[in-house]
């Protein structure tokens, strides 16, 4: 075992005895992960803070659940772990401030996408496709970070967003073409203003 | 041309890893929620309790050892190095031998036993013959009360003349003092007139006395209960019946005047039991060098001034404590004690060294402000150039060991979307034994007796990193000190 896995064993053990300097290092050390994946599940900064916050507390409290086992790598399985803590938080927290039913998916966009150069996306920054994605309705935004960038599967979404495997596909089509339209409107304005 | 499905989403996976969020980490806030959320338990106190029972310790062994010292009993002095010389008797008083047998342990008790006894044996004594007069002027003498160290030792070496001077037979005596005289009145006139007030008018008289055993205690306890300033006796003219003018020659004077170089002059000196007669001051006398051992206590305080590797200044910290010491000799002593310090420092980043995988490992750290609680606990080696002067000037070295118990950093650091600080506490306590080098010089004004103050300007060099960063704390200052000194008598 490697000494980053026994410095964050160490940080999980005092975590568990509930140490304000060892949750006070966690947060300061993974405060920036999890700020990232919050941020791509809710439209403003302080709602994204508040939802990082929430996943700490969670997290503290669940430390003890945390089994690091015989894995070599200590820090993705922990960090993996949180994850998971993390988007279960952001999906509570739609739940609860959005009109997200089970099965009934809001659907905003029906204007069909213009054709878009086929270079549009590769000239945004990072920072403007995650731009571009928070503009997405919640639903959308929220199935399409999960299937395209966190890797679950429809199934996983369905059960995890209480809807169906169909329409779990079907705001992930729409959440594309909307992402889209979104890139091309941004490639569009950046265009116009290189060019004046 | 639609971009695919794929792409899109491999692109979004690439931006969700590469971009930075926005936002600094407040951890004050949460640290608020989870006060409520997850209430810590009462912090416990050993750490505390520790120094609390060390304080109490060492308190106890100092009133101890004081008190022992300040109520130390008289130590019975069981031997004393008398001069022995040829052809000369037993020290059991020739006097008592040249008495009847009743007086003889009589005047043996009073010579050797308690006050009280001595009080019996006097008032017997002077109500009986010439003779028992005698004894018990004799015994008078040792009945006198012993108040400085001069006059016991004065007691104690007329108790032993007789190992000075060859006491001639009684027939060898001046035809002066004829041999069947009244012993009443020779001892009376030798009583009265070795008064040394009087002793130029009746110089016979004192020779008598110094050839007379009964006599030799009775003019050291005449002169002590006069207080007769022995040191300034003029010189006696032999021509007119008077001490010679080299008082040395004459025995008994030279007990009077100088009892020590008595010793000096032995050819052979013998332990001999001094029957049980206790001499406190002269074991005084005889263990002189005590006196320069002792004990030091002392309350101090002072200003503290820390920097990491001479970057940064900053205001200024204190100190205050208690420090207690043991001199060994006139120029050494030790000293230890214990100290509540805080420290105030800042240092570059680069010379914060947390453990691996700190969050300060992930930004960019720019300085760092903030201070330190700790117990310091020195241990120290004291010389003094000039002992004894009312001023004296000292250096000291040693080791000092660190107990921290609080730091507080105000981290400064730059993150993708500006400067950001985050201020940072730790209860936790780091030890680090004997890891400073202390050094200091001062100066100690004597201001009574047994107090003084100091004041000493240090240096603490740090031997290793200290504290959660590892930093290399070194401190500068001044200490002022009161200091009590109780010295060991034995």
């Amino acid at each position: 075992m490697g000494d980053e896995a026994v410095q964050i064993l160490k940080l999980v053990d005092g975590c568990c005895k509930n140490d304000r300097n060892s949750q006070g290092a966690l947060y300061h050390w993974l405060y920036g992960y999890a700020m990232k994946i919050c941020y791509r599940y809710t439209n403003h900064q302080h709602e994204a803070e508040e939802l990082t916050s929430e996943s700490f507390v969670k997290l503290f409290k669940n430390m003890h659940l945390f089994d690091a086992g015989r894995q070599l790598n200590t820090e993705a399985l922990f960090k993996a772990w949180f994850k998971r803590i993390i988007i279960n938080t952001c999906i509570d927290h739609l739940r609860k401030h959005h009109s997200m039913v089970n099965g009934h998916v809001h659907n905003t966009d029906t204007e069909s996408v213009a054709d878009m150069q086929e270079t549009a996306i590769d000239k945004l920054s990072y920072e403007e496709i995650i731009e571009a994605i928070k503009q997405l309705t919640p639903v959308y935004r929220t199935v399409f970070n999960l299937f395209a960038i966190e890797g679950f599967s429809h199934e996983e979404i369905a059960t995890q967003l209480h809807i169906s495997v169909g329409a779990s596909k079907s705001n992930l089509s729409k959440a594309r073409h909307n992402l889209r339209k979104i890139i091309s409107h941004q490639t569009q304005y950046n265009t116009y203003v290189q060019t004046r | 041309m639609y971009k695919p499905d794929e792409d899109i989403d491999r692109l979004s996976r690439e931006a969700a890893e590469h971009y930075n969020a926005p936002g600094k980490p407040a951890w004050d806030a949460l640290r608020e929620t989870l006060n409520k959320e997850l209430p810590q338990e009462e912090r416990k106190r050993r750490g505390f309790l520790f120094f609390f029972l060390l304080a109490v310790g060492v308190s106890v062994a100092g009133g101890t050892i004081w008190y022992t010292v300040r109520f130390d009993t008289p130590v019975i002095a069981t031997e004393k190095p008398v001069t022995k010389q040829p052809g000369q008797r037993d020290n059991s008083t020739a006097a008592a031998k040249m008495l009847p047998v009743k007086v003889k342990d009589k005047v043996l008790s009073a010579t050797t036993g308690s006050n009280n006894n001595k009080r019996v044996n006097t008032q017997k004594a002077s109500s009986g013959s010439p003779v028992t007069k005698a004894a018990g002027v004799a015994m008078r003498s040792n009945s006198n009360e012993v108040k400085s160290n001069h006059t016991i030792s004065l007691q104690a070496a007329s108790m032993h003349r007789p190992y000075k001077t060859p006491q001639p037979p009684l027939a060898a005596l001046p035809e002066r003092l004829p041999r069947n005289a009244n012993r009443q009145e020779a001892v009376s006139s030798t009583t009265k007139k070795i008064n040394y007030k009087d002793r130029n008018r009746e110089p016979a008289a004192q020779d008598n006395s110094m050839q007379d055993n009964h006599t030799g205690a009775d003019i050291a306890a005449d002169d002590i209960k006069k207080d007769i300033p022995i040191r300034e006796l003029p010189p006696m003219d032999l021509e007119h019946n008077t001490p010679p003018a080299n008082t040395r020659s004459n025995p008994a004077v030279q007990l009077l005047v100088s009892p020590a170089p008595a010793v000096a002059d032995t050819k052979q000196v013998v332990p001999v039991k001094n029957s049980g007669v206790a001499h406190p001051k002269a074991s005084n006398l005889k263990n002189k060098p005590a006196h320069q051992q002792a004990i030091l206590m002392g309350l101090t305080a002072g200003l503290d001034m820390s920097t990491v590797k001479f970057r940064y200044g900053s205001n200024a910290g204190y100190d205050i404590g208690f420090l207690g010491g043991y001199q060994f000799s006139s120029h050494w002593s030790a000293y230890t004690g214990i100290s509540y310090t805080k420290k105030k420092y800042k240092l570059k980043g680069s010379d914060y060294n947390p453990p691996r995988n700190y969050w300060t490992q992930y930004v960019q750290l720019e300085t760092i402000e903030g201070y330190c609680r700790m117990w310091e606990l020195p241990l120290l080696a004291r010389y003094t150039f000039n002992p004894g002067a009312k001023t004296a000037f000292f250096v000291s070295m040693g080791m000092s060991s660190y107990f921290m118990k609080r730091q507080v950093y105000d981290y400064y650091y730059k993150t993708s979307t500006g400067p950001a600080n985050t201020i940072w506490t730790n209860d936790n306590t780091f030890n680090h034994i004997f890891n400073i080098l202390d050094l200091s010089a001062g100066i100690e004004k004597r201001v009574g007796k047994h107090i003084s103050w100091q004041i000493e300007p240090y240096a603490r060099i740090p031997l290793g990193g200290v504290g959660f960063g590892n930093i290399r704390l070194s401190s500068f200052g001044i200490n002022f000190t009161v200091q009590y000194k109780q010295p060991i008598k034995r």
